[in-house]
């Protein structure tokens, strides 16, 4: 048997172990919560901190809301002891009190959360085989179940926006929903986000911006102009798609926070026209929910309940995408204006 | 026999009419409309088949046994995607208001598998307190 709390302690052992004090700490403000990271070593900072270099930097002496440590046996020298499953499968986790554990059998990676200390920690056993799509967003087991504690959403949809707020785009992969955020970019409506955002419900709710990593196949760069020569030059390639870091690239871009008016769901249309129609709740809800609770998985009939609050208190939009991504963008500042009705 | 909402492994939500019902550890989901959703509103308040067939032929849309032998179907297939649970022996039916417009049409579930890809590539075995057990490498 192998005892969630025990690998926890382990996994404290080990980054004790393997930390040097030579690495700063780095951080970020998400939702009004300050996110700590210690790394045990440089080399995990550089790949695990660019997706958060989008976000309101901590301040040296903020009281951490949550602290992150991060560290890989083969830099750090420091050897995990790794839980011996014998299991084939793809992943175990334990979710039980204050504590969140997850194994993954087969990267070899190990996410633990202690929610009444406010400490995680995140161990690879070597970061030449971390996988791009973790680069892109790091941490994201542990950030959700720490951001479930508190009311919040980690869902899987792009946000885009202007100063009256911002529309989420639900739906899942190939809908049209990462390359209309993605075409934002650059242009006059604020991006935050193509994959994961975060939500906050409430009378008013927001949408906050979490990781900075963009998201395109080929047949999507092709579309966005602005973004393809980032994409083309990147290192990061996870399988049929290539991942960018756009505050590198537009550091203008990003809103980090905004009120949320309405769900939208894209979907890829022959023409040249984008047009806007009022879409069911239901099927808004089948568009936005399943992805959400299979990507992002724990706590589920949670999650599950406060996106079924937010699609009753929110328009839901059926967005036809058509010829260029561009060509939604008006129909999105229109929406978000109020000049769109159903 | 009365049924509940397999709350165990399944999530649902009534919206506009229609029911969304997602399986947690099997990737699949689901969409009830019209009568379908009526229905599981019905039995996952704990009614029997025999009472929602008698409440559907009170109103007038169809014969007794014809409307039981159409539910007695659609609750097999719910059973079979293992979306209810028995309920306790003493449970007691709640109230349900019926919104499904007539004429009547056997309840279907349609099914959504387009996800199943993702619990093949990050599914989660969870586990109690007392932790994983280890198994045997060709146990699945």
């Amino acid at each position: 048997m192998i005892e969630p709390r025990a690998l926890l302690a382990e996994a404290e052992r080990a980054f004790a172990a393997a930390l040097t004090g030579d690495v700063p700490d780095a951080g970020f403000v998400v939702a009004g919560r300050t996110v700590v990271l210690r790394f045990a070593t440089a080399a995990a900072a550089e790949r695990l901190t660019p997706a958060f270099a989008h976000l309101e930097p901590a301040t040296p002496d903020a009281v951490a809301d949550l602290t992150i440590c991060a560290w890989d046996d083969a830099s750090s020298g420091v050897a995990l002891a790794e839980p011996a499953t014998g299991m084939t499968g793809p992943g175990l986790v334990y979710a039980g009190g204050p504590i969140r554990v997850a194994w993954d059998i087969q990267t070899r990676n190990l996410q633990a959360l202690d929610l009444d200390r406010r400490l995680a920690f995140f161990r690879y056993p070597d970061l030449a085989t971390l996988p791009a799509w973790e680069e892109a967003a790091p941490f994201r087991r542990i950030l959700h179940w720490w951001t479930t504690g508190l009311g919040l959403q980690l869902v899987h949809g792009a946000a885009v926006g202007t100063d009256d707020g911002a529309v989420l785009l639900v739906g899942q992969g190939g809908s049209g929903k990462s390359t209309t955020a993605l075409a934002c970019v650059g242009s006059a409506l604020s991006y935050l986000g193509d994959d994961y955002c975060l939500v906050e419900p409430g009378p008013t709710p927001r949408v906050h911006a979490i990781f900075g990593s963009g998201k395109a196949d080929a047949g999507s760069i092709a579309l966005l102009p602005r973004l393809a020569p980032a994409f083309r030059a990147t290192r990061l390639i996870d399988g049929p798609k290539r991942i960018v870091f756009v505050h590198d690239h537009f550091p203008d871009a990003f809103r980090r926070s905004l009120p949320l008016r309405a769900i939208v769901v894209p979907k890829i249309a022959p023409g040249s026209v984008s047009r806007l129609e009022p879409l069911g709740r239901a099927e808004t809800l089948r568009a936005l929910a399943p992805s959400t609770l299979f990507q992002v998985p724990g706590d589920q009939a949670a999650s599950f309940a406060r996106m079924s609050a937010l699609i009753r208190d929110l328009s839901c939009w059926r967005l036809f995408v058509g010829g260029s991504p561009e060509s939604a963008q008006p129909l999105i500042a229109d929406l978000l204006a109020g000049s769109v009705r159903r | 026999m009365r049924h509940r909402l397999n709350d165990t492994d399944v999530v649902s939500e009534l919206l506009d009419g229609e029911v969304i019902v997602i399986h947690l550890h099997s990737g699949t989901y689901y969409s009830m409309q019209a009568n379908a959703a009526d229905v599981w509103t019905a039995l996952i308040a704990g009614w029997t088949v025999d009472e929602i067939a008698e409440k559907i032929a009170a109103a007038g849309l169809g014969e007794r046994d014809a409307l039981a032998a159409d539910v007695a179907r659609f609750v097999a297939s719910l059973e079979t995607e293992g979306l209810l649970a028995a309920a306790a022996e003493d449970a007691a039916a709640g109230p349900v208001e019926f919104l499904s417009p007539s004429p009547w049409i056997a309840p279907e579930l349609q099914v959504y598998t387009d996800m199943q890809d993702w619990m093949l590539v990050d599914p989660i075995h969870e586990v109690a307190e007392e932790g994983w057990p280890i198994r045997p490498t060709d146990e699945k």
